[in-house]
Order: structure tokens, then C-alpha cells, then sequence
């Protein structure tokens, strides 16, 4: 990302939150096919607000779309329409987002958001207008303005369209700058600028704002007739019909105002006049009058001729209000001081100078310290868990896709999407699970008449489960389509010469993991969704960087599952620590199988000097540990010290250590890169810090069994 | 960025230009580019870490970050010296990576203006190759000091040196 000012990275932030909101609403309509009211304000909301932050940053193709958009829903939630088409209404807001959401992108990118809207904004407008004809109503009456003036009226006229112009609104202060200095000290100019624009160029607030803000910084104290820009709805036509007036401070001379005025775009006609000073302007509220009116806004009762009260745009939606987010390496600097604090408490409480004294008072202060730090660190340690729920709905739109383009039909069920996991596992886990969804849909599910012939439900049905076991998250995608073809599978593999036994001998699991093979696919044409046979890869590879695994399995003519077992966090592992003289190792805990005292009569050697074990009729090679690392004063009598039974990717192998010394949490950090450069040691995965600040090796079961068994 | 601040940061820099600080190693005087020292610590916990070269003394724990920890005499090739409260470690900070040097002790920070450099004779023998110049100070310049090149030293050269080392071993 590239490097922005706090501003641009804040509006980058929200309208992407707002866009994913935008489009969960929008799938959640779809499928309910209603509209609800709470569900219309919320995507008014959050249009309303991406439009107005992004005529702020001057992004004017993303809030011409929101502002187009933004009609639609003005649309239904004023009359509530009967005819509506949910699928097209959510088909535009998805383009819309798209569109947005691409735009955004290019911003973050540092590029310019160069795209037209207008396009988009035409084909809205026309989509508006039908949508209006079939609901019976005039397509040329902008609601917009009619209840602009409805409400400028003070709802005098009950359903009446008054023509009235909006003039007796009460004027309010817009007060931009915080100067407080008289307004006529010497050195400054005083100037009246009454701004038109062209007619048809629309959104006529918006551009007042921009002129406002551009102005902004040339100016020392402004004023604007009308005074609500974004927040009044009527604001537009009053600015369309009287123009916009500007009564401004400023060291800035005519000709350069004039020159600056001149740049702003759709501009009919541009009054600039020079006043002797702030007495002449025709609008100018008193610090006094200011303050009075604020006070008078804020206890502005709602106006009777809305029934409903109008929800005014907030920063952030109010769910959200219990969220902030930082930055992750803010949070591992975080992590990395409550670590050192951990150890630091212990340097202090277990300290030579106190070890050997009765010290109640010391001891039972010390206590309290020790359980506060250790809830720190808990505490720090689960504010990088993350709810899956992000992740699994933006499948929705994957499920949705698809199906409209191939004319399947299927929904997608989630089930434990709370689960939690840690933030960098979510950055991971998106792009596997939407190359499996799209893989269900587009070869598992059936054709619905298909579907229908062999009996099953028409629609079919994607689940798409997590669930926490040991430490593990379970992610299960379930489909109900025709499974996996066996033979096709098997030809297509056998023309990669991707057997590595007799084929006789595979069995179906080892079948149906071909497909995540580079460049396996058994589709004959490549088509927009898959056929290429890089989907399954990006699966396989990304699962495995995180440490997690994949099996698919298959019932002909009963569905696929795909399941992923991952870590719940890259970070914090539970792992045993195990002693070898006077060096400490660190296994994680869910690849040792099983640890015991070895006897001697299990002990098999072969004609070299390898050592097995004979384990309940299984044989295991061993490692002695102490020997492999070279630690001098390692145990070597096998009865004596422990001998851990590792599985990883299947294989099994004994390591043999001096003693358990127990399980802990551990942070797992990796290995300098010089060492990592230097060093050409099998097995180390990482190292940790111990609760006494020491550090430990973490030993990468996997590596280990790699490099021993051929 | 303001004219002054441009100003203050020049001074900065040239505060730290030509400054060197200097460690003995044996009998000679090393000196590094000030710019590159983090900070000098005393000895800590050093965990080894298994199959690396052995001057490759294993990674300590700095407040939380883990540093590999390099001990110059064995770099050097010279006897190993056991460490004592008065060893010191010099934590430097290369592009990519933090490393610790063991040193005898150290000695100042001097001052070697760029006029009092002179090349090394080029030798063949692989370990004048992180030597990027020699620095006379004292009052006549009869002082020598080794200025090392840090980015040779612990960079893609240092493998190389120490594949030589194994294949001559």
C-alpha cells in the first residue's frame, strides 16, 4: 500500500467498510426479496456518506455513482414501491460497488481514480426511470426536490407540491475556519462571489461543496447562502435556482480569486464583487448569532411533514461504533512489549536479592503482579482473533455470481462463521475458500433440470462450516452436487503421469487429491470461472504456507467435501518444551502422537547403526536429538530419558530428548534471516521466548521427517 | 519539509559522517561506521543454534527481538577468548538484519576524515575482502585502524567465505 495522508487513508478505510456493508445488504435483499425500511436507510446511509467523503477528497467519479445510486433508494424508500425488481436493484448497487470499490483501489494504489461514471450514471438514470413507469409514477418528478420543498415549506401544504421557492428557511451559520479575529483587519479583502451552474449538471450540492473546500484554504472566514450544503436535501435545487452565494475573508486580490472561482467545473456564470467590509455582506452571522443558532439547530424539532424521522449520515454505522482498527504491527509491538513485560515481572519477583527473605508482603504484591501481567497477555494475545463472518459473506457474492452466469441455482449456507481466528490466517484463508466455492459450483452443482431428473432439490445447496477443534479451525465446504468424476480424474492423471504407485493401489482419497495438482483441470475448455487448473494449486499452497492441511472426498452423485484444517493463529501455538542437556526445544503440540520412556526391548538396530522403535507392532526410525544438534551433554542412555513420537504429513518419527519440561503458549517468532542464510540445520522452524527470556528452538516435525525418511 | 529542518537534518548527518566507532579484536583496532551502530551491550544468554559456522555463536534476545550474535575473534580466525562481564556486543543494524558482534572491548568513536583513508593492499586471502579501507589517526597517523565493510561482512560474501572454509576444511 502506498504511503497516504492519514485523510486519504481514513477515507480509504470507510467507503471500503461501506462498500462491503453496501454489498452484504444487497445479497441480503436479493435473497429475501423485500426491501426492508431499516436495511433502505442503512444503504442510503452509507451511499449518502461515500458520496459526501468522496466529493471532500475531490473523487468525483465515486460520488457522481454513489449519488446516482443514492436516487434509486431515495426513490423507494420515499414511495416504497410495490413493483420491484430486488435481483436488478441488486445487480445495480453490486455494479455500483464494483465500480467504487475499483476506484478506491486505484486511490490506494496512488493513481489517479480516472474511470467515467458516466456511463453508469446514464444507465441508472434510465434504470430509475423505469423502475419509476412501472411503479406508475411521473419519471420526470425528482423526488428529491419535492420533498425538498415540501419540507422547506414547513410542511404547510400536505401533499401538495408547493412551488415555493426555499427562501424562508432560516439561515444558519456555516462557519468553515476557526478564525476568530474581526473580520475586517487590514490586509484583508472582502469579497461577495455568487456562483451558477449549468444547468443539467446535477448534483449541484456536491459541487458547491467542492468549490467550499477548495476554497478552504485561500480564505480566512466564509460564509454560504444556502448554509447546509450536504446535510439539506433541498440544497440542490436552491442551488440550481438561486445560485450559490459565497461571503468571504480573504488576503487573496480579486484576480486571484477570479482566476480560482473560474477553474470549478459545470460553471454557467461566476458575480465576483469586491465589498468594502463584512457590514455590506448580506449574510454574516455574529460570533453572538452563530452560537445562538447552533444552539436553536440542535433542538430543531423533526419536521411534521416527514412522518419518519430522516436519519442523518454518521461517520461510521452504529454497530461499528465499538470498532477501531489498528494497525497490525502496532499490535505485534504491542504483543512484544507485554512479552518482555511477562519476563521482566519474573526477573523482578524471582530475583536473587529477595529469593532467600521472608517477605510476606513482597511475595503477595508480587503474586497480584503476576496474575495481572499473565491477564495481559491474554488479553493482548486474543486481540488479534478476527470472526471468520467477513470472510465466509463475501462468498455470498461468489455463490451469487456464479450461478446468475451459468443458470444454476444454489445458496449458500453458513454455519460457526463466529469462529475466530487469527488476523493473518483470515488475509490467507479468502482466496482458497473462493477457489473451492467457485470449484462446487461450477463442477459439483448441477443443471437444475439435471438436478431435478436425478431427484434432489432444484436449488442446490454450498455449506460452508468452521468450527474450533484443538486448537485447529475446521473449515468444511460442503456441496450436494454430482461429486467427483473417479474415471476422469484418473484419465486426466494418468496422461500428467502424476502416479506415483500402481494404480491399483490408490485409493480414492489419493484419487480425488489430484485435483490440487498445478495445472490439473478435467474441464476440456477454459472458461471465465476455471479450467486453467491454477484454482486447486492456490488452494494447496496457500493452506500449506499456513501450516494447514486439505482433503477433499467425494460421493458419486452425493456431493464433494472439501475440508481445511488450519492453525487458529501463526502466531501463538501450544507446544511442549523438551530439554536436551542443557539446550531447550520447543515441539509444537499437536504433531507429537504420543510421548513415553522408551524400554530397550523396543529398540530394533540395523545393520548401520540406525536405531527404530517398535511401537504396538508399528516401527518408527529415531532421532536422537542430542546427537542430531550436536548438545554435549546430552543424554544417551535411551531408558533414561523420553522418547515423543512426531506425525507430520503422515510420517512418523521418534525424537529422543532428556526430559519434558511442560506445556506452554508460545509466540512463535522466526529465525533471524542471517541465521537463516548461515545456518544449514534441518528441522528449526522457528524460536520462541521462554517465560524466563531464554529462547527456545521450535523443531518443525515435518523438516525433520523430510530430511531423515527418503 | 521546512528550509530549517532540512538544515537541522544536514547538520545531523554530518555530525555522524567520517565517525567511526572503533573495537579492538586481538591485537587490532576495527572501526565501523558509526551510522550502522544500534547499541554496545554486555554479554547475554546466548542460545546456539546447531549446524552453523562456529563463529556463528547462536541468537540472544534484545527486549524481545532476536538477534544473531557473531563472535568477531572466531570470525577472524583467531583463538576463542570465554566471555566475561566486561565482553562487550556491539548491536548493529544492516539493511535487513540486526546482528550482534562479540569484540574485545571498545574503544572510542574517532574521527577518520575521508583524506585519511587508504585502500588495502588487495591480498588474496579471502578475509581482507570485508576490509573497505585502513583509517590513520593519531597525530602523525601512525595509528591504524580497519574499517570494516559491514554489508561484505555479513552479506552474500560471507557465505561464500564460509563455503571456502568448509571446502578447505
Amino acid at each position: 500500500m502506498a504511503e497516504h495522508e492519514p485523510m486519504l487513508d481514513m477515507f480509504i478505510f470507510e467507503t471500503r467498510q461501506f462498500l462491503e456493508q453496501l454489498e452484504q445488504l444487497a445479497l441480503k435483499s436479493e435473497q429475501t426479496q423485500s426491501f426492508d425500511p431499516d436495511d433502505v436507510n442503512e444503504f442510503f446511509r452509507g451511499l449518502h456518506t461515500i458520496k459526501g467523503s468522496a466529493a471532500m477528497m475531490m473523487v468525483s467519479n465515486v460520488s457522481m455513482v454513489a449519488h446516482s445510486v443514492e436516487d434509486v433508494f431515495f426513490y423507494i424508500r420515499e414511495r416504497k414501491p410495490q413493483n420491484i425488481d430486488c435481483s436488478a436493484v441488486t445487480d445495480l448497487v453490486l455494479s455500483a460497488v464494483d465500480f467504487m470499490g475499483g476506484e478506491i483501489e486505484k486511490i490506494d494504489a496512488g493513481e489517479k481514480a480516472d474511470a467515467s461514471s458516466d456511463e453508469f450514471c446514464e444507465s441508472t438514470r434510465s434504470f430509475l426511470r423505469a423502475f419509476k413507469e412501472a411503479n406508475g409514477d411521473d419519471p420526470d418528478v425528482d423526488l428529491r426536490k419535492v420533498n425538498g420543498q415540501k419540507k422547506a415549506a414547513g410542511g404547510a401544504a400536505g401533499g401538495a407540491v408547493a412551488p415555493e421557492p426555499a427562501k424562508e428557511s432560516k439561515p444558519q451559520q456555516y462557519f468553515i475556519p476557526a478564525a476568530t479575529k474581526p473580520a475586517d483587519s487590514p490586509g484583508e479583502n472582502v469579497f461577495f462571489a455568487h456562483l451558477r451552474f449549468e444547468p443539467d449538471c446535477g448534483m449541484e450540492e456536491v459541487r458547491a461543496f467542492g468549490v467550499l473546500n477548495a476554497l478552504k484554504d485561500k480564505v480566512i472566514e466564509v460564509h454560504h447562502l444556502p448554509d447546509k450544503i450536504l446535510e439539506d436535501d433541498a440544497s440542490a435545487d436552491k442551488i440550481q435556482q438561486d445560485g450559490f452565494k459565497l461571503w468571504f475573508t480573504t488576503k487573496l486580490d480579486e484576480a486571484d480569486i477570479k482566476k480560482h472561482l473560474d477553474t470549478t467545473i459545470f460553471l454557467d456564470s461566476l458575480e465576483l464583487r469586491k465589498l468594502k467590509d463584512v457590514s455590506e455582506c448580506e449574510y454574516w452571522p455574529s460570533l453572538v448569532q452563530q452560537a445562538v443558532q447552533t444552539a436553536e439547530s440542535s433542538s430543531e424539532p423533526i419536521t411534521p411533514a416527514k412522518p419518519e424521522p430522516k436519519p442523518r449520515p454518521k461517520p461510521l454505522k452504529h454497530d461499528q461504533q465499538q470498532l477501531i482498527s489498528v494497525a497490525v504491527d502496532k499490535l505485534d509491538r504491542l504483543m512484544d512489549l507485554v512479552g518482555e513485560l511477562v519476563i521482566a515481572e519474573a526477573m523482578v519477583t524471582h530475583n536473587p536479592d529477595v529469593a532467600n527473605q521472608e517477605l510476606e508482603n513482597f511475595q503477595k504484591a508480587s503474586r497480584q503482579l503476576h496474575k495481572v501481567a499473565n491477564e495481559l497477555q491474554d488479553s493482548v494475545m486474543e486481540l488479534r482473533m478476527v470472526p471468520l463472518e467477513a470472510t465466509f459473506m463475501k462468498m455470498n457474492r461468489i455463490v451469487r455470481d456464479m450461478t446468475k452466469r451459468l443458470n444454476k441455482k444454489a445458496k449458500l449456507v453458513l454455519i460457526g462463521e463466529d469462529t475466530e481466528v487469527d488476523k493473518n490466517i483470515i488475509e490467507h484463508i479468502g482466496d482458497p475458500l473462493m477457489h473451492i466455492i467457485r470449484n462446487s459450483i461450477d463442477h459439483g452443482i448441477e443443471m437444475p433440470d439435471v438436478r431435478v431428473g436425478s431427484g434432489k432439490d432444484e436449488t442446490g445447496t454450498v455449506t460452508l462450516s468452521a468450527a474450533n477443534a484443538s486448537g485447529e479451525v475446521l473449515i468444511k465446504i460442503t456441496d450436494d452436487g454430482a461429486g467427483l468424476d473417479r474415471e476422469k480424474i484418473l484419465n486426466k492423471a494418468r496422461a500428467n503421469k502424476l502416479f506415483t504407485k500402481p494404480e491399483e493401489e490408490l485409493t480414492d482419497k489419493e484419487i480425488y487429491s489430484f485435483i490440487f495438482h498445478a495445472g490439473f483441470s478435467t474441464n476440456e475448455k477454459v472458461t471465465e470461472f476455471s479450467g486453467r487448473g491454477v484454482g486447486m494449486d492456490v488452494v494447496t499452497s496457500n493452506i500449506k504456507a499456513m501450516g494447514g492441511t486439505v482433503v477433499v472426498d467425494s460421493t458419486p452423485g452425493q456431493g464433494t467435501v472439501t475440508t481445511l484444517k488450519i492453525p487458529l493463529t501463526l502466531a501463538i501455538i501450544e507446544c511442549m518444551s523438551i530439554a536436551v542437556g542443557s539446550a531447550r526445544y520447543t515441539v509444537p503440540i499437536n504433531s507429537i502422537r504420543q510421548s513415553f520412556r522408551p524400554a530397550l526391548d523396543q529398540i530394533v538396530h540395523d545393520p548401520d547403526h540406525g536405531e527404530m522403535i517398535m511401537v504396538r507392532g508399528e516401527i518408527f526410525p529415531v532421532v536422537r536429538l542430542g546427537a542430531l544438534y550436536k548438545v554435549p551433554d546430552a543424554e544417551t542412555e535411551l531408558e533414561n530419558g523420553i522418547l515423543l513420537l512426531v506425525e507430520a504429513d503422515g510420517r512418523v518419527i521418534g525424537l529422543f530428548a532428556d526430559r519434558l519440561l511442560g506445556v506452554q503458549d508460545i509466540v512463535v517468532k522466526p529465525v533471524p534471516k542471517y541465521i537463516q542464510r548461515m545456518s544449514n540445520s534441518c528441522g528449526i522452524a522457528g524460536c520462541t521466548i521462554l517465560g524466563d527470556g531464554s529462547i527456545s528452538l521450535i523443531l518443525d516435525a515435518g523438516d525433520m521427517a523430510k530430511t531423515l525418511l527418503s | 519539509m521546512t528550509e530549517d529542518e532540512k538544515a537541522l537534518l544536514a547538520i545531523t548527518e554530518d555530525t555522524q559522517k567520517d565517525k567511526y566507532l572503533t573495537f579492538a579484536v586481538g591485537d587490532e583496532m576495527y572501526g565501523i561506521d558509526i551510522k550502522a551502530v544500534i547499541e554496545i551491550i554486555g554479554i547475554l544468554p546466548i542460545t546456539s543454534i546447531p549446524e552453523t559456522p562456529e563463529y556463528l555463536r547462536g541468537i540472544i534476545n534484545l527486549r524481545g527481538k532476536i538477534i544473531p550474535i557473531v563472535d568477531m575473534r572466531l570470525r577472524f580466525q583467531k583463538e576463542f577468548l570465554p566471555y566475561h562481564d566486561r565482553t562487550c556486543v556491539i548491536v548493529v543494524d544492516m539493511i535487513d538484519i540486526m546482528v550482534g558482534v562479540i569484540v574485545d572491548s571498545v574503544a572510542e568513536v574517532l574521527t577518520i576524515p575521508e583524506g585519511s583513508v587508504v585502500l588495502p593492499p588487495k591480498l588474496k586471502a579471502a578475509h581482507n575482502r570485508c576490509i573497505s579501507g585502513i583509517g590513520k589517526s593519531g597525530e602523525n597517523g601512525e595509528k591504524a585502524t580497519m574499517l570494516l565493510d559491514w554489508q561484505k561482512l555479513f552479506s552474500e560474501e560471507d557465505t561464500e567465505i564460509m563455503a571456502d572454509m568448509m571446502a578447505d576444511n
